[in-house]
């Protein structure tokens, strides 16, 4: 993870404390968190031009902004680039995007109270940049202010200016948000900035450093919250919300998801809602989707995927050996387990992924199978969980083999299937030593199933072969397998 | 499934007082809110037979809250003074923020503090620890955190650390429970959203991990007890940093360093 990930990671998690805070960095009470003005500052203020936004800054002590002046106009131009930056991203998500402005403070009985939106500029600790800080709320939403970082020079980014558009339209996205009201999670609030920063400004480089917590644990849920400080997994979650961009352009997703807060619902099944009537497309499957992209990114390059994948940073997956086995993987709702395995280019025609489990645990699963050339090639594979099956052929010169899970489910604990990798016989092996023994006895009914008729290949790209190739007796016996757990239900 | 465990482990505790104390007055359950406290008597001798098996509640949930991984990093427990009031240095870092290691598992005995080598998903089903070390967080193992009885109780505020040579009367002893009985994640009103463990109140969060000096007593699954202080998260240097000005120093975070001592 970035450095810069793990600044915001910390002054989030302040954000949580100081929510019901009533002093402002330049009147700090006891157990005020910090970064505040020091008693002896001298805070002046500078109204930026649209009308909008006052910065709070001083020209001396621990808390100096950069005084340079190149325009000569008495204000440190610095002030005058920060006020101007959130002025700007305030426009761009008003008037682009169609979010609500954040709120007014000119209602609060002390601080700022004239209206505009203030930010003050301090020095944080290494490790932090910024901070948003609600501060009071009504029936319509919330209201706060912002800190960011005082000076930006040495603090890892580009350009000073970068740093202002970066972490002032991430900070300014908060007041966004809270102008809706309600708890937002921490992964929708931060991953949506993240989000909300890079529609922005694409040309910043903060989402692709950003998107590299979740690229970190894609086996995390999508909803589970970090605990402890915010950690980089929850900026990195901002990938999902450009994902959802890019498969159903020009959705309102976020601004939908933010009018919902109030609700007793997760997130996770409200998108699964405005997914559906928006493009009739359920977000079990799209998760599946999902995690497909994020398997080509970097050097690693596949036919469908993000239209810049090549500057995201790239998903690592496990490292394992074959054949592979693995009696119970976990694998939590909305995330998915990735596997590595190296190949001997030409040693085998085609090689199998395979799941065990019963239908129940299957059903919200996509099983990803890949074959990765030595230039980063991918020829990707997936079927959805039901089939059990994946089988990925023509092997070709692949190097490597990626083996994929992915739990589309939006609610409830892991799945827990069993995870089969190698060549066919090897799979064969492994599926007949995780079935449980009793589901094993000949005599049964062996017939077909509707689950595996030939018009269910699965989806795929890339060419080869897909999903339901030819499998092996077992597998029918696997597919046997579920119609036998469905009877019960029947009954 | 979940109530099983949790019966189970109060029958546990009730038969392991009754065979020590030879009455009934030794061992009362008392969960109250969403933390389960066990008043116990500080001198059950939980050696005796036979402390029955138990399965922790909330493992997926465990899992997926705190983070459990199943990678075991190669963290260091060092010993920084020896018996009787050792002091150990514990490498927490877990592979950095986020975390990318289980925790560093350990167990109290006569010769210090040993690392006892599991991962987090084996150490959920292991009797052979008594404490999990990872950035700020210690978790005994007891519980929603692991099948064994380790319990622990914080002495009244201000106590000191040599003054307490013996299990202090009236003590309210903690069985890991930052899970609730439906296993939904407790946090430990920090305001950063950690787990509401048995120890976590060796820190407060004023923007940096502080010290609270807090001493708590820690029961064995034995029934042995020690005194244990949390020295520093930080470097010492930096942590008496922010004990005073509440800035952290993120380059010398979950280095910690605790003091303990056997009570018997």
């Amino acid at each position: 993870m970035g450095r810069r990930g793990y600044a915001w990671a910390v002054v989030a998690s302040l954000v949580l404390v100081a929510s019901v805070a009533e002093a402002r960095p330049d009147d700090p009470q006891p157990g005020e968190l910090p970064p505040f003005f020091d008693g002896a500052d001298v805070v002046e203020t500078f109204d930026a031009p649209g009308g909008l936004v006052r910065v709070h800054f001083t020209r001396a002590g621990r808390h100096i902004v950069d005084d340079r002046d190149a325009d000569e106009d008495g204000v440190p131009d610095v002030v005058e680039l920060a006020g101007e930056t959130l002025e700007e991203s305030w426009a761009f998500y008003r008037d682009v995007l169609g979010f609500r402005a954040p709120r007014s403070d000119a209602d609060a009985d002390a601080d700022g109270g004239d209206g505009r939106f203030d930010l003050y500029l301090l020095r944080f600790d290494i490790g932090a940049n910024g901070a948003f800080r609600r501060q009071g709320c009504d029936a319509e939403g919330c209201f706060g202010y912002a800190l960011i970082e005082a000076d930006f020079r040495r603090r890892g980014f580009a350009t000073v200016r970068d740093a202002h558009r970066i972490v002032g339209s991430h900070e300014l996205f908060h007041a966004v948000q809270a102008a809706y009201g309600g708890d937002l999670s921490v992964n929708v609030s931060e991953g949506t900035a993240t989000w909300a920063t890079e529609r922005f400004d694409a040309s910043l480089t903060d989402f692709e450093s950003q998107i590299a917590g979740f690229m970190a644990r894609p086996d995390r849920s999508l909803d589970q919250e970090p605990t402890g400080p915010v950690d980089g997994f929850s900026y990195g979650t901002g990938l999902f919300f450009v994902f959802l961009d890019a498969r159903v352009p020009g959705n309102d997703f976020v601004r939908d998801l933010l009018l919902g807060t109030a609700e007793e619902t997760g997130w996770l099944p409200r998108l699964e809602v405005l997914l559906g009537d928006a493009a009739g497309v359920t977000l079990t499957d799209e998760l599946g989707v999902f995690a497909r992209w994020n398997l080509a990114t970097g050097r690693r390059q596949a036919d469908e995927g993000y239209a810049n994948a090549a500057t995201y940073p790239q998903l690592e997956p496990r490292v394992i050996g074959l054949p592979f086995e693995d009696d119970a993987l976990r694998v939590f709702r909305a995330s998915t387990r990735y596997y590595r395995a190296p190949l001997v280019a030409g040693a085998e025609e085609a090689y199998r992924v395979a799941l065990v489990g019963d239908d129940e645990t299957v059903e919200p699963l996509t099983i990803i199978g890949a074959l990765e050339e030595a230039d980063g090639e991918l020829r990707v594979f997936s079927a959805p969980g039901r089939d059990r099956v994946l089988e990925l052929r023509p092997a070709g010169n692949a190097v490597f083999l990626h083996a994929a899970v992915a739990n589309g489910a939006i609610e409830g604990g892991s799945a827990r299937p069993g995870l089969c990798a190698g060549t066919p016989a090897q799979v064969d092996g492994c599926v007949a030593r995780l079935m449980p023994p009793g589901d094993m006895g000949p005599g049964e009914d062996m017939g077909p199933s509707p689950d595996m008729g030939p018009g269910d290949p699965g989806a795929s790209s890339g060419g080869g072969c897909a999903a339901a190739g030819p499998v092996g007796p077992w597998l029918v016996l696997l597919v046997w397998l579920g119609r036998r757990r469905r009877a019960p239900l029947a009954a | 499934m979940l109530w099983q465990g949790k019966k189970v482990y109060l029958l546990g505790l009730m038969v392991a007082a009754l065979v020590a104390c030879g009455d009934d007055d030794g061992t009362s359950g008392t969960g109250g809110g969403d933390m389960t406290t066990l008043d116990m008597e500080p001198a059950v001798d939980m050696d005796a037979p036979d402390l029955p098996e138990r399965t922790v509640p909330c493992q997926d949930e465990s899992i997926s809250a705190l983070d459990l991984r199943d990678t075991i990093g190669m963290r260091d427990i060092l010993e920084e003074a020896p018996a009787p009031n050792f002091e150990h240095f514990i490498d927490a870092r877990g592979g950095g923020f986020p975390p990318s290691e289980s925790y560093v598992y350990a167990r109290f005995t006569d010769e210090g503090l040993e690392r006892v080598e599991l991962d987090d998903e084996a150490a959920l089903e292991s009797t052979g620890w008594d404490i999990a070390f990872r950035r700020f967080v210690m978790r005994l193992n007891s519980g929603v955190a692991g099948p064994s009885y380790v319990v622990a109780a914080r002495t009244a505020a201000e106590t000191a650390f040599d003054d307490v040579t013996a299990v202090p009367d009236g003590l309210t002893f903690r069985e890991e429970a930052y899970m609730s009985d439906t296993c939904e994640f407790v946090s430990d009103g920090s305001g950063i959203g950690a787990p509401a463990t048995a120890l976590g109140s060796f820190w407060t969060y004023p923007g940096c991990v502080s010290m609270t000096g807090n001493v708590f007593v820690v029961q064995l699954a034995s029934g042995r007890h020690l005194k244990l202080q949390v020295l520093s998260y930080y470097s010492p240097s930096s942590q008496a940093v922010c004990d005073s000005e509440g800035r952290g120093d993120p380059a010398t975070s979950a280095n910690v360093r605790i003091r303990w001592a056997f009570l018997d």
